[in-house]
C-alpha cells in the first residue's frame, strides 16, 4: 500500500521532469530560430536553465524510489545478504536524517510562519528579518526567484516520502526474511543502460 | 572528522551525490561556522544554474533518439562500404562506426549499449570469437567521451569555467590519435589471430549503403555545423541534433515511432538527473572545501615533491588511474577537479584545456577496469561474456590508450594546437 503511493509519486515527479525537459528543448530551439532571424529573446537562456534545474530536482526525488543513484557498492556487494540488508536500512536512515536536516534548513529559509504573522507583507518581512528570499528577482524573467526555489521543498518532501517508505518496507523484509532467502521489497534494480555513464550495477542499487 | 566521515559514508554505500552534500554539512557543523547553514539550500540550487549544463540532458536525449531510429545500424553499414573487404574488415568497421558514433554520443556506457547490440552479433556471424568482438566494442566505447561532444568535457568545462566549445575542439586530435592507435593495434591483431575478411560487396551495394548512411551523418553534421557556423552554441546544437535524429529516424528510415518520444524523454530526465544531482552536491562540497583551503594544502604538499609541471601531471595521471579503478569518471571528476585544477593552473602553469583532456582521458580508462567499471559490466551484461574475460582481452587496448595519454602529457600542443 505504502510502496504504491511512493511509486505513484515517483511517476508523477518523473512525468513533471519530462515536461521540464521538453520545455528545455523547446526553449533552446526557439533561441536558435529567433537568433537566426535577428530577434534574439534575452530571457530564454535563464528560463531554459531554470527548467533544467526543476527537471533535475524532480527526477532526483523520483530516483530515490527507482534506485538509480550512483553509490560505491564495492564493499556492500561482498557482504552476506542479511548484513547487506541491514546496511541498506542504515543507509536509508542516514539519508532520512540528511533530508530531515535539509527540510529544517528550508523551513528556516522560507520561514512561512513569520511571513504569515506579518500578513504576507514581503517588504516588511525582508526589512525585519534580513532574509531576502521573497524579494530576490530573477535576472531576466521578471519573476521572483522564490517561485523557482520552491522546487527544493518539493524535492525534500518527495525524497522524505520515498525514503520513509523504503525504510518501512526494508524493515518489514528484514523481519520476515529472517531465514528465507528472498528479494527484499526495497531492492530496486535497473535503470536504462542506454544512457549516461551512470548505470548502477549489482543487485542492490540506489 | 570530516575526512573519516566521508570515507565511512562512502564505504557503506551512501549514494555519492548525498555523500558530498552530507560531507559539506559535517564540515559546517564541525567547524562551527553555522552561519553557512542559512545559504546551504541556495548553494544547492545555484550549483545547477549553469548554462553549460544544459548540454548534458540534451546529448543524452540525442543518444536515446538515435537508438530508437536505427541510425547506429546505418552508420555501421556505411563504415562497411568504406572499408570494404580486407582481413579483419569487420573489426575495422566496428572501430570506424564507434568513431562515428562517438561524434554523436558523449557517453561510453550509452555507446557500448548500442554497439554491443548492433556490432557484436554481426561479428559473431562473420566468425569472430565473441569475447574478442565484445572487447573490441567495449574499447571502441572509450572514444565516446573523447571525440566531441563529450559529457566529461561538459562537466569539466563547467567546473573549470572554461569554454566547452573550445574543449570539444581540443578533444579532436586526441580522439583521432586514439582511433589511430586502435587501428594500428587491430592491424597487428588481425594478422596474429587470423581475423576473417569481410564478404565482398559490389560497388553498387557499397554505394547504396553509403547513400543510406549519409542521412545518419546529418546528426553529427548538425552538431559540428551548428557550432562552427555560429548558428548555435554547443548546447543548442545538441537540441538541433535531437530534431535531426528524430526527423531522420522518422522520415528517412521510417523506424522512429513518435509514441517512443515520451518514454525517451523520461529516461533522459532520469539519467541526466543522476549526474546533475551529483554536480549540485559537488558544488556545495567545493563551496565548503574552499573554506578548508584543500587546494592550497595539496599544492604545498605537491610542491615539496617536485616543481616540474611534467612530474606533477605524471603524478596526477597515476593518481587518477587508481581513483578511476574504484570510481566512475563523472563522480571522480567532480571530486578531483576542484582540488587539483587550481594547483595545476596557478602553481604549475598548466593550460586548463591540456589538464582537462589529460584528466578526462585518464579517468575514462577506469570505465573498463575492474573492480568498478560500469562500461565493463554493461558490456558483460549485454553480451553474456564474463567481465574478467573481457577485462583480460582489453589489456592491449588499455595499454594503447595509456600510451596516448602519456603522449598528451609530454606534448601539450597535441591538445592546444586547434584552439
Amino acid at each position: 500500500m505504502l510502496s504504491k503511493w511512493s511509486a505513484r509519486l515517483a511517476r508523477l515527479e518523473l512525468a513533471a521532469a519530462g515536461v521540464m525537459l521538453t520545455l528545455v528543448l523547446g526553449l533552446l530551439l526557439l533561441n536558435i530560430v529567433t537568433r537566426a532571424l535577428g530577434q534574439a529573446l534575452f530571457w530564454v537562456d535563464e528560463a531554459a536553465v531554470l527548467a533544467m534545474v526543476w527537471m533535475a530536482f524532480l527526477a532526483s526525488a523520483a530516483s530515490l524510489h527507482n534506485g538509480t543513484n550512483i553509490a560505491m557498492t564495492l564493499l556492500v556487494e561482498r557482504l552476506p545478504a542479511p548484513l547487506a540488508r541491514l546496511m541498506d536500512v542504515l543507509v536509508t536512515c542516514i539519508l532520512l536524517v540528511f533530508i530531515g536536516l535539509l527540510l529544517l534548513m528550508l523551513w528556516r529559509w522560507f520561514d512561512p510562519l513569520t511571513l504569515w504573522q506579518m500578513d504576507g507583507d514581503l517588504a516588511a518581512y525582508s526589512v525585519t528579518t534580513f532574509n531576502f528570499i521573497y524579494e530576490e528577482p530573477t535576472m531576466t524573467l521578471g519573476l521572483r526567484k522564490v517561485w523557482f526555489w520552491l522546487v527544493l521543498p518539493l524535492f525534500a518532501m518527495g525524497s522524505a516520502l520515498h525514503l520513509g517508505v523504503r525504510l518501512v518496507t526494508s524493515l518489514q523484509a528484514l523481519r520476515s526474511t529472517g531465514n528465507t532467502q528472498g528479494t527484499t521489497a526495497a531492492t530496486f534494480t535497473g535503470t536504462s543502460a542506454a544512457t549516461g555513464d551512470t548505470t548502477v550495477k549489482g543487485e542492490k542499487s540506489w | 572528522m570530516v575526512i573519516s566521515g566521508f570515507f565511512i559514508l562512502l564505504v557503506i554505500g551512501v549514494p555519492i551525490a548525498f555523500l558530498l552534500a552530507m560531507t559539506a554539512l559535517i564540515y559546517i557543523y564541525s567547524s562551527g561556522n553555522l552561519v553557512l547553514l542559512s545559504s546551504y539550500p541556495q548553494q544547492f540550487f545555484g550549483g545547477l544554474e549553469n548554462y553549460g549544463l544544459l548540454a548534458l540532458p540534451l546529448f543524452i536525449l540525442v543518444g536515446e533518439c538515435m537508438n530508437e531510429g536505427g541510425i547506429a545500424r546505418r552508420l555501421m553499414a556505411m563504415a562497411m562500404a568504406l572499408i570494404g573487404s580486407v582481413r579483419g574488415g569487420l573489426a575495422y568497421v566496428n572501430l570506424l562506426s564507434n568513431m562515428m558514433m562517438a561524434s554523436i554520443l558523449g557517453s561510453t556506457v550509452a555507446q557500448i549499449t548500442i554497439m554491443t547490440r548492433v556490432a557484436v552479433p554481426e561479428m559473431e556471424r562473420a566468425g569472430y570469437p565473441k569475447d574478442m568482438a565484445v572487447a573490441l566494442t567495449a574499447a571502441g566505447g572509450l572514444l565516446a567521451p573523447i571525440i566531441p561532444p563529450s559529457m566529461l568535457f561538459v562537466i569539466f568545462g563547467v567546473i573549470a569555467q572554461i569554454s566547452i566549445g573550445d574543449l570539444f575542439i581540443a578533444g579532436i586530435i586526441p580522439g583521432l590519435l586514439l582511433g589511430l592507435a586502435f587501428f594500428a593495434l587491430l592491424g597487428w591483431m588481425a594478422r596474429r589471430h587470423d581475423f576473417p575478411a569481410n564478404q565482398r560487396m559490389s560497388w553498387r551495394q557499397r554505394l547504396a549503403s553509403f547513400r543510406n548512411g549519409l542521412a545518419a551523418g546529418l546528426v553529427p553534421l548538425a552538431i559540428i555545423g551548428g557550432i562552427l557556423s555560429g548558428l548555435a552554441t554547443p548546447t543548442e546544437s545538441a537540441a538541433l541534433a535531437v530534431v535531426v535524429a528524430v526527423l531522420v529516424g522518422r522520415y528517412v528510415y521510417g523506424e522512429f515511432e513518435l509514441a517512443n518520444l515520451w518514454p525517451a524523454l523520461l529516461r533522459t530526465a532520469q539519467s541526466s538527473a543522476i549526474v546533475l544531482l551529483l554536480i549540485a552536491a559537488a558544488q556545495v562540497f567545493s563551496w565548503v572545501i574552499t573554506f578548508e583551503n584543500l587546494p592550497g594544502l595539496t599544492a604545498a604538499w605537491l610542491q615539496d615533491v617536485s616543481s616540474s609541471p611534467l612530474v606533477f601531471l605524471l603524478l596526477v595521471t597515476g593518481l587518477l588511474l587508481l581513483i578511476g579503478m574504484i570510481l566512475d569518471p563523472i563522480p571522480a571528476l567532480i571530486l578531483v577537479v576542484p582540488v587539483l585544477l587550481p594547483v595545476a593552473t596557478s602553481v604549475y602553469g598548466i593550460n586548463p584545456f591540456h589538464f582537462g583532456v589529460v584528466v578526462c582521458l585518464t579517468l575514462v580508462l577506469g570505465l573498463l577496469t575492474p573492480p568498478v567499471g560500469s562500461a565493463l559490466f554493461t558490456a558483460s551484461a549485454l553480451s553474456g561474456v564474463k567481465a574478467e574475460r573481457i577485462a583480460w582481452l582489453l589489456g592491449p587496448y588499455l595499454g594503447a590508450m595509456l600510451l596516448v595519454v602519456l603522449l598528451l602529457v609530454f606534448f601539450p600542443f597535441l591538445v592546444t594546437a586547434l584552439i
